[in-house]
């Protein structure tokens, strides 16, 4: 960089800079290799195959649903607001491969813990929560309100859930604002997470094991079952984050926002905390 | 500009055969850019392990968004791009980011200085580094591409989303906060500035 216009201070920054000792740079070339290789063994291994074939028979049932939009849609994915569900497998194609966690995913939506008992309560067994510590973003409700420019809406049921116990605000191509709400008295079990996006993101989802369409005050709205990749860009696919989701899923619109509500709890349940929203 | 533009040629052909799924070429250009993203990534989070998570991610993200890729750009922005995306939101906790910065080290000085010189020249940047932990993320990244990264104003710009006359005037900016910063919190720098 021979950069005749320099000043004094431009030409002690570029001396500092060079003077840093950077840690070995890793052989990055060899572990990206390796990492490709393995995703490409794994998306032809026979459990994956049998679980597009499952994947398949649930576009055939959905394929039946005389709902004009879904069937529209069906051709790729479903939308509902900011978050599409992919339906076809994606080319190139080993992003749909899970793969372990800490090298796939720089964040974790905390998932819910699997309900105990299928009753309305929210049940849990404990879950240690280290993820928490690594996500960006945390504020106040005010705070990640005045930022997201959109009123943040949270369910009023149950009756006792109250407000959000933490809130986190990230620009994920727009703004993106997760809720969390915590097991009374235990900061490590996340009882409900309620992620808020706007249309100024895509998000895409990808491997649910269970798809299915059903309506929250009356507009289409989606749930999903199963482990799934969430991967959200910005509108020119740049700007690109992988999340690990595990709970339920229940994905609807209001007021502009798409909601985006990871549960233990069953289908009729989530939807009447979605037609909640206070 | 001759060997820019063969270098960018070398890099289309490679490219190329990425998308077609040649794992050796990607690995060839993986190997052309790792030491500066990861010495990009390592500047942004302060710490070796997250950086080669960091750095690792952003080639396997660059890898399956290949196809989306401008050919006609050179590659380093793009993958520097991506690299600060990841950067900023994978950030630990304010104080563990500063902890990790603070076990940042620096080579020795020129051989030849006399050891009290190498001290200060040692203490001076230091404490101009620190200085730059200072300022705002944006005008850190807009720093590291340029002076640490040595980019030019134009692959700053295009690793920043931003126009080249946009990194002109940010930068401009920067340095004024930065001089401000020194004048009020690290005198000593001040005292020595040359010309």
């Amino acid at each position: 960089m021979n950069e005749p216009n320099f000043d004094p201070l431009e030409i002690r920054l570029r001396e500092a800079a060079r003077q840093l000792a950077y840690p070995p740079t890793p052989d990055l070339a060899r572990q990206v290799s390796q990492r490709l290789a393995q995703a490409a063994q794994r998306r032809f291994s026979p459990r994956l195959r049998l679980a597009w074939v499952a994947l398949a028979l649930v576009l055939v049932l959905l394929a039946c649903l005389a709902v004009p939009p879904v069937r529209a849609a069906v051709l790729e994915f479903l939308q509902v607001g900011a978050i599409r569900i992919r339906l076809i497998q994606p080319t190139p194609t080993p992003t749909l491969t899970p793969m372990p966690l800490r090298s796939t995913s720089n964040l974790e939506i905390p998932a819910p813990v699997t309900a105990t008992e299928a009753a309305p309560a929210l049940t849990s067994t404990p879950t240690s929560l280290p993820v928490l510590d690594r996500l960006a973003g945390e504020t106040t409700l005010q705070e990640a309100e005045r930022r997201a420019g959109f009123n943040i809406r949270y369910p009023g049921y149950p009756e006792d859930l109250g407000d959000p116990e933490r809130v986190f605000f990230q620009e994920l191509g727009g703004p993106a604002v997760l809720l969390l709400w915590f097991e009374p008295g235990q900061n490590n079990q996340v009882r409900l997470s309620l992620l808020l996006l706007t249309n100024e993101t895509v998000a895409y989802k990808s491997g649910p094991k269970v798809i299915t369409v059903t309506q929250v005050n009356g507009e289409q709205a989606l749930w999903t079952e199963g482990e799934h990749i969430l991967e959200v860009t910005d509108p020119h696919d740049m700007a690109f984050e992988k999340f690990l989701a595990r709970g339920h899923v229940l994905i609807w619109t209001l007021e502009e926002v798409t909601y985006r509500l990871e549960t233990s709890l069953d289908l009729e349940e989530a939807v009447r905390m979605a037609e909640s929203m206070r | 500009m001759n060997n820019t533009s063969e270098r960018l040629n070398d890099e289309v052909v490679f490219i190329r055969k990425a998308r077609l799924g040649s794992a050796t070429d990607w690995e060839a250009l993986v190997r052309a850019h790792q030491q500066p993203v990861f010495r990009y990534a390592y500047l942004l989070c302060g710490d070796a392990d997250e950086a080669e998570d960091i750095a690792q991610e952003a080639f396997i993200r660059a890898y399956h968004a290949l196809g989306r890729f401008d050919e006609t750009r050179p590659m380093r922005p793009w993958l520097l791009r991506i690299t600060a995306n990841l950067a900023h939101n994978r950030r630990r906790s304010a104080a563990r980011y500063l902890t990790a910065l603070r076990r940042l080290a620096w080579s020795e000085p020129t051989p030849g200085v006399k050891i009290e010189e190498k001290t200060a020249q040692n203490i001076q940047k230091r404490s101009l580094w620190n200085a730059v932990q200072g300022l705002p993320e944006g005008d850190r990244q807009i720093i590291y591409l340029r002076f640490f990264l040595e980019m030019s104003v134009e692959e700053t710009a295009a690793a920043a989303l931003i126009a080249p006359g946009t990194v002109k005037s940010r930068l401009h900016r920067a340095l004024n906060r930065l001089r401000a910063h020194i004048q009020k919190d690290y005198p000593e720098l001040t005292e020595t500035e040359p010309g």
